[in-house]
C-alpha cells in the first residue's frame, strides 16, 4: 500500500510494509526477557523478508535493519493488540516505548513512522492562534521551533485515532497550514565507513588503496564502507563461519587464534589415507604452514590493534588442514571440504550447525591441469547444494597463477566452485588463469597478511586472491544470513567493478576479469 | 627411455589412459632423503616437468629403478603413472566406491569383499561412497579392481586413488 505525501511541495511515496510492525520494547520488558527471541514473543514474531526466504514481498534491507536494531528496534509480525497500536487504533502496550508502522522509500531503505510532525501555521498567525488551531485539530504541541516563524513540532493526539497516514493527509489538505510533514526515522549513513586501527593496515592497499604505495587509488575491493555495515557478523551478532583448507596454518597467531573456533586436520597414515583429528584450542601440534597462515589472515585477521586485518575480521574461523606435506590424495581433499560444510562426516561428535557458511581453497597443482575424480566432484556437490540446510555453501578456489586456460582445471573450473583470479594494485589483471568459467578477480599482487611464526609480509599469488574473495562473501552472507551459495555467488558477481579498461560482454564477463574486481560496498548491500 | 605401458580406467564416465612407468618405483624415504637417482628422473616421459619430481622428493618420496631397488622393505612404495597432461601420480592400493544402492555396512562388505576390498572407511557426504582398500585376495592392483568393480550392476563408479602434488597456489 503506497502512502503519498507532500515534502517541501513534492510528492514522496513510500510502501507500507503490511504485516510488519517497528516495536521499541520498554526497558522492563527487556529486563524480563532473557533472550532476543523470547523478547521478540513478546510482540508477535521476528519478521522476515523474502529476500531471507520470508514472507515479506518487500525486501527489508538487511544494512537498514542492523542499523536500526542496533538502538533497540525490532521488527515483528504483531500479535492483533500490537498491530492495533500501529495502525492507531489503540493508545499503547505497557511493553513498548514505541509501536510504529514501517515504510519503504523509494530507494528500497526502511523508514519508521512516528507520532510527529512539523506544522508551519500560515504566515500572520499569531501564537495563541496557532495553539488553538493545533489544539483544534486534534494534535498536542510538543515544543515551538525557535528558528522558524509559526513552526512547530506537534504529535498526533495519544488517545486512539485514526492512522497517522490520515491525519497527515487531512493536515496536508486544510487551510491555515503552509505545510505539515511527518517525521520519519531514517538510517543516515550517509558515506560513512569503518577504518581499522592496525598499526600495519596502510600497507594492506588491498583493502583501502590510497595510492602511496604506487597503485592507484580505489584499486581496492572498496572494503571500508563494507565494514560500515558489517564486518562478518549478522543482525543478530552471530558471526559468519569461513573454513580455510590449506595445507596447514598458525591457529595460535596473535591475529588469527582469537577467531578460531573449530576445525581440524588429516592425519596422513603414509599409505595413502588420513585420519582425522579434532580442533582443539591450544593444541600446538596443528599442522603449521606459512601459506595457511597468510590465506587465513586475508579472510579473517582480527582488528585487534595488530599487524593488519581480514576480509571480514569478525568472522568465526574453521582452520582445516591437510597434506601438509603437499603430496595427497584427492579422497583426502574431498573429505576436508565436506567436513567444512557439515563436522558431522567426520567426527560423530560435532554438530551439523558448526559447519562453515563459507569456504575457501587455494591448494592445487602448480600446472594447469587437474583431473577431477568423482569423489571429489561429490563433496563439492554435498558442501555447495546441500550444506547450510539445502542452501549451500559457496565455495571460493583460487585458480592457477599461470597464464592458462582455466578449463584445464576441472575443480577450479567445477559448476559449483567459484573461481578467483588475482588483480594488482592497479585495477589490472596479473596473468591468472582465464576463460570463461573465471568468476572475478580480487587483490593478490605483493598483498600484506599474516605469517606464521606470528609474523606479518608481503606476498603474491591467487592463493590470497581467493581468501580475500572468500571474507567478502563472508560480509555478505553476514548482511544476508539465509542466502543461498549461488545468491551470494551472483550477488559478488553481479556488483564487480568491471575494471581493467577492456571490454566486457554483454554478460558483463571478461575471460581474463571474469566479471570484474569484486566490490565489497556494492556486494553487501 | 622410459618403459612404460598403458593403463586405462574409468573416472566420471570417461576413459582414462595413463602411463604406467614400469622400471622405477617411489619410495617414500621420508624428510631428508636424497634426491632422485640420477637415471630415475630421466626415465620419466618428457612431458614431465622436474618440478613435479622436486615435489615428490620436497615431501620424502624418491624415485628409485625397480630393479634395484635396495631399500628397506617396510617403507611405503608406490607405482609411478603419469596421466596423458604430464601429470605424475603414485598408485595406491585404494579405491573409491560408490554403490549404486546404500547398504548396510555388513552388505557393503559382502559387495565389496568378493572384489578382493575391504572397506576403510564410508565416506558420509553421499550414499553408498566408500574409500576401500586392496586385500591380499584382490586379483591386480587398485586400477584392475576397479576395471572389474565398474563392470558391476551394484556399483555407480569404482577410481582408483592416486596421490598427487597439491600445494599451495
Amino acid at each position: 500500500m503506497k502512502w503519498t505525501f507532500r515534502l517541501r511541495n513534492k510528492e514522496v511515496s513510500l510502501t507500507a510494509v503490511q504485516g510488519v510492525t517497528a516495536v521499541r520494547p520498554s526497558a522492563a520488558a527487556r529486563r524480563r526477557a532473557a533472550t532476543r527471541s523470547r523478547l521478540v514473543q513478546v510482540f508477535g514474531r521476528d519478521a522476515v523478508d523474502t529476500s531471507q526466504g520470508g514472507r515479506f514481498g518487500i525486501d527489508l534491507p538487511s544494512r537498514n535493519r542492523q542499523l536500526f536494531e542496533r538502538t533497540g528496534w525490532l521488527f515483528v509480525e504483531p500479535r492483533q493488540e500490537v498491530a492495533d497500536v500501529a495502525a492507531g487504533r489503540s493508545a499503547g502496550v505497557e511493553t513498548a516505548d514505541a509501536v510504529r508502522p514501517v515504510f519503504v522509500d523509494a530507494s528500497g531503505n526502511l523508514v519508521i513512522g512516528t507520532d510527529l510532525l512539523t506544522v508551519q501555521l500560515a504566515e500572520g498567525t499569531s501564537e495563541d492562534e496557532a495553539r488553538r488551531r493545533i489544539s483544534d485539530d486534534g494534535l498536542q504541541l510538543v515544543r515551538r521551533i525557535g528558528f522558524a516563524p509559526g513552526t512547530y513540532e506537534v504529535r498526533v493526539s495519544g488517545r486512539a485515532s485514526r492512522p497517522l497516514t490520515d491525519s497527515i493527509e487531512a493536515l496536508q489538505a486544510a487551510r491555515g497550514y503552509r505545510f505539515a510533514e511527518p517525521m520519519l526515522l531514517q538510517a543516515i549513513t550517509g558515506r560513512s565507513s569503518f577504518r581499522p586501527g592496525d598499526p600495519h593496515y596502510d600497507r594492506q592497499w588491498q583493502f583501502r588503496n590510497d595510492g602511496s604505495n604506487g597503485g592507484t587509488v580505489g584499486a581496492d575491493v572498496r572494503a571500508e564502507a563494507a565494514w560500515a555495515f558489517t564486518r562478518g557478523k549478522d543482525a543478530n551478532g552471530r558471526p559468519v563461519r569461513i573454513a580455510v583448507i590449506d595445507n596447514g596454518m598458525q591457529v595460535r597467531h596473535p591475529d588469527l587464534r582469537p577467531g578460531v573456533v573449530g576445525g581440524g586436520y588429516f592425519d596422513s597414515d603414509g599409505t595413502g589415507t588420513s585420519v582425522f583429528v579434532r580442533y582443539q584450542a591450544g593444541m600446538t601440534d596443528f599442522p603449521n604452514v606459512s601459506h595457511g597462515t597468510f590465506c587465513m589472515g586475508m579472510a579473517g585477521a582480527r582488528t585487534n590493534g595488530r599487524g593488519g586485518c581480514g576480509a571480514a575480521p569478525e568472522a568465526d574461523l574453521l582452520a582445516v588442514a591437510c597434506m601438509d606435506d603437499q603430496i595427497g590424495t584427492q579422497v583426502t581433499l574431498a573429505r576436508a571440504l565436506a567436513y567444512a560444510a557439515d563436522p558431522t562426516v567426520e567426527d560423530a561428535a560435532a554438530n551439523a550447525a558448526d559447519g562453515a557458511d563459507v569456504i575457501v581453497c587455494s591448494l592445487g597443482p602448480n600446472g594447469a591441469d587437474w583431473d577431477l575424480t568423482s569423489v571429489l566432484d561429490q563433496a563439492i556437490t554435498f558442501a555447495a547444494r546441500q550444506a547450510r540446510g539445502g542452501r549451500g555453501v559457496p565455495i571460493f578456489w583460487a585458480c592457477a597463477n599461470g597464464h592458462v586456460e582455466l578449463a584445464r582445471d576441472e575443480v577450479v573450473s567445477h559448476p559449483d566452485v567459484i573461481a578467483v583470479g588475482r588483480s594488482n594494485r592497479n585495477d589490472l589483471a596479473d596473468g591468472s588463469a582465464f576463460g570463461p568459467r573465471l568468476d572475478f578477480l580480487a587483490p593478490g599482487v605483493e598483498v600484506y597478511s599474516t605469517r606464521s611464526g606470528s609474523r606479518y609480509g608481503f606476498d603474491t599469488g591467487t592463493s590470497f586472491a581467493a581468501p580475500l574473495a572468500a571474507g567478502v562473501g563472508a560480509l555478505v552472507l553476514a548482511s544476508h544470513p539465509t542466502w543461498t551459495a549461488n545468491q551470494v555467488r551472483r550477488r559478488m558477481r553481479t556488483t564487480c567493478d568491471q575494471v581493467g579498461g577492456v571490454v566486457y560482454n554483454s554478460r558483463g564477463h571478461h575471460p581474463e576479469y571474469g566479471f570484474g574486481r569484486v566490490n565489497a560496498a556494492e556486494a553487501v548491500k | 627411455m622410459p618403459d612404460v605401458r598403458e593403463r586405462t580406467f574409468r573416472q566420471r564416465n570417461r576413459r582414462i589412459t595413463l602411463r604406467e612407468v614400469t622400471d622405477l618405483i617411489a619410495v617414500r624415504e621420508g624428510a631428508g632423503a636424497a634426491r632422485s637417482e640420477g637415471g630415475a628422473a630421466e626415465s620419466l616421459p618428457p612431458d614431465v616437468p622436474l618440478s613435479q619430481v622436486r615435489a615428490l622428493e620436497d615431501s620424502g618420496w624418491v624415485l628409485r629403478e625397480r630393479a634395484q631397488d635396495a631399500t628397506r622393505a617396510d617403507l611405503p612404495r608406490a607405482s609411478i603413472f603419469v596421466s596423458p597432461n604430464g601429470r605424475l601420480l603414485l598408485g595406491t592400493d585404494r579405491l573409491t566406491v560408490k554403490l549404486t544402492a546404500d547398504p548396510t555396512e555388513e552388505d557393503a562388505r559382502a559387495i565389496l569383499g568378493a572384489f578382493g576390498v575391504r572397506i576403510t572407511r564410508r565416506l558420509r557426504f553421499a550414499p553408498g561412497l566408500f574409500e576401500v582398500t586392496l586385500t591380499d585376495s584382490a586379483q591386480g592392483d587398485a586400477l584392475d579392481v576397479a576395471n572389474r568393480l565398474v563392470d558391476s550392476d551394484r556399483v555407480e563408479f569404482a577410481e582408483p586413488i592416486f596421490r598427487e602434488q597439491l600445494g599451495p597456489r
